[in-house]
């Protein structure tokens, strides 16, 4: 059996990597679509400004992608390093999506990216824009397969475990492809990007309103990111709802702890708005409910029922006991792997597999499981109710606040008076970090709720990791950090030199500031 | 491409040869030794019966 600090450690090392590296993808997925719809209007109007926007903007977004390129890599090290039972388990399916991403994604993206910044010179103004757009095809390209990847292990289809390889292998490659969980969190997380990208350009340009400078060049960034902003919001918050559907229909035990539904109530259920759960005793200490909502977002209809946890907890039991049977028969299948009857036997009790792994936190061998170690193998299936109702409903709170400013700021952009509002152009500038807090949090919910598991119903993390000595994650871990915070650093230096510095950078003699910088 | 353009690209590319440095030390250091070899006998000792005696690096 793994040390618990083992696999915390482990755990931690893959989260502070990941949400260090979504400080960076967001903008560039978000930027790019931006990008596009500034040289769209320079090469459709002829105006030199969306031109100096595009290349200003771009330099940002150049300044972003150099940051974040390769901080995705050290995942991939850790997928080998920490994480090798998984790697061997269902590297045949995760494998495939990363590989695609790296071959076709990210070269296509690269490429893309350095015709993009040296091109302007040696490319007609149309060549050019083909060249942004397919810059953000690539950009999203990436995203996908990624997603691809991240949504298998929500929703596991398309895949059979092997007795013979002891891994998942894939049965049906556009069951992978095609899955509704995928699908739904690309769009979602894509559309979260694009909002990011906008509130980063509506941000800094309110500062140059505040400011007094660059006006005609604030203006237009505003109203490009105020419309842009408003269309990914909205995007964002239906997307989130599918995806919030697609949750109820794979991966209910999530579903409940989010809403802290201890309870199957009668079709169809209502909605926790705010709740204090109390998870030694299984019920909310106090509650706030919107009659009918969760079942209406969670099932589409009025008259399905979505199980409560103390539900779901006793069918996980009876997927426990049938798969320390899957366990036990795997064991004699190894032995004997011709025996047509362990065969039919370990078929019938497969599909609980993962279930009955989730014991050998406690034993090591399924013969001295007792009812005590059932009923704690049992509550590991839920994860933590408090952590994941309230990380869900501040995202949300988020998502609707920034609903209201890029509504407020399309208003004032259509009526054309927003630059004599400071109130919204403060609101903007201080808003900046609101996606990226609400993108992390989108991430915390979408893992942390799919504990115990790294494969949804298959694989347990405690059953992924690989058997490190505590001292090399330690090692690993600090290495990691102090890498990403310098380059956040870095970042937010860089970014804050050339925002201030603002379109005077160009060196066109257009704009304000031009030689404040030299 | 002006002075400021020139001068923001060499530090990018300084940036992202530091980052290539800093990744290959990161993995020389933490990555290049740990080595688990996983295969079928390996994963079924380890999902079924006891994973004891096994040998990881590290």
């Amino acid at each position: 059996m793994l040390s618990e600090e083992l696999v915390d450690l482990s755990r931690l090392q893959f989260a502070i990597t990941a949400m260090y590296h979504f400080l960076f993808v967001p903008l560039t997925i978000g930027m790019t679509w931006i990008l596009v719809i500034m040289e769209s209007a320079y090469v459709m109007t002829g105006k030199t400004i969306y031109k100096d926007m595009t290349r200003f903007w771009g330099k940002l977004f150049g300044i972003n992608f150099a940051l974040g390129v390769t901080t995705g890599i050290t995942m991939e090290f850790q997928f080998g390093t920490n994480w090798a039972y998984y790697s061997h388990y269902v590297g045949d399916i995760f494998g495939a999506p990363l590989a695609i991403e790296g071959l076709m994604a990210f070269f296509l993206e690269s490429t893309f990216i350095g015709l993009f910044f040296f091109g302007w010179d040696r490319l007609s103004r149309k060549q050019h824009l083909l060249v942004t757009i397919l810059m953000a095809v690539g950009t999203n390209l990436s995203a996908l397969w990624i997603l691809i990847a991240n949504g298998w292990m929500q929703n596991p289809v398309g895949a059979e475990f092997s007795y013979v390889t002891m891994r998942m292998e894939m049965v049906d490659f556009w069951a992978v492809l095609f899955n509704p969980d995928a699908q739904a969190k690309f769009v979602h997380t894509v559309s979260a990007g694009y909002v990011t990208g906008a509130m980063f350009v509506l941000s800094i340009s309110a500062f140059y309103l505040l400011r007094g400078r660059d006006v005609e060049f604030a203006k237009k960034s505003f109203r490009i990111a105020a419309a842009f902003g408003f269309a990914s919001i909205c995007s964002v918050i239906v997307l989130g709802d599918e995806s919030g559907y697609t949750v109820g229909e794979a991966q209910q035990t999530k579903l409940a702890a989010m809403e802290a539904m201890w309870e199957t109530e009668p079709a169809p259920a209502g909605f926790n708005l705010i709740a204090i759960p109390n998870e030694a005793e299984m019920k909310n200490d106090f509650a706030i409910e919107i009659p009918w909502v969760m079942g209406i977002i969670g099932t589409r209809s009025l008259d399905q029922q979505i199980p409560g946890i103390k539900e779901i907890r006793e069918k996980n039991r009876e997927r426990i006991l049938s798969g320390m049977e899957a366990v036990v028969t795997l064991e004699a299948l190894r032995k004997t792997p011709n025996d047509a009857a362990l065969r039919e036997e370990f078929e019938q009790h497969k599909a609980d597999l993962g279930f009955g792994l989730l014991l050998k936190k406690y034993v090591v061998d399924m013969r001295d499981v007792t009812p005590e170690i059932i009923d704690k193998a049992v509550a590991d299936t839920i994860p933590r109710v408090a952590p994941l109702f309230w990380t869900f409903r501040l995202m949300v709170a988020f998502g609707f606040l920034m609903l209201a400013l890029f509504g407020a700021a399309l208003w004032y952009s259509i009526k054309g008076n927003f630059a004599d509002k400071p109130w919204l152009l403060r609101a903007s500038l201080w808003m900046l970090p609101v996606p990226w807090l609400s993108c992390e949090l989108g991430w915390f919910v979408a893992e942390y709720g799919r504990q115990p598991w790294t494969i949804y119903g298959v694989l347990p993390t405690h059953m992924s990791v690989s058997t490190l000595s505590v001292g090399s994650l330690y090692g690993s871990l600090a290495g990691f950090i102090g890498f990403y915070t310098l380059l956040l650093a870095v970042e937010m230096y860089l970014m804050v030199r050339f925002a201030k510095q603002g379109p005077g950078s160009l060196g066109t003699g257009r704009y304000d500031n031009e030689y404040a910088h030299a | 491409m002006d002075r400021r353009d020139r001068r923001l690209r060499r530090e990018l590319i300084l940036l992202v040869i530091a980052k290539l440095i800093v990744l290959t030390a990161i993995w020389w250091l933490f990555i290049r030794d740990v080595r688990v070899a996983v295969d079928d006998t390996t994963a079924a000792r380890h999902f079924t019966t006891a994973p004891q005696g096994e040998t990881h690096a590290q």
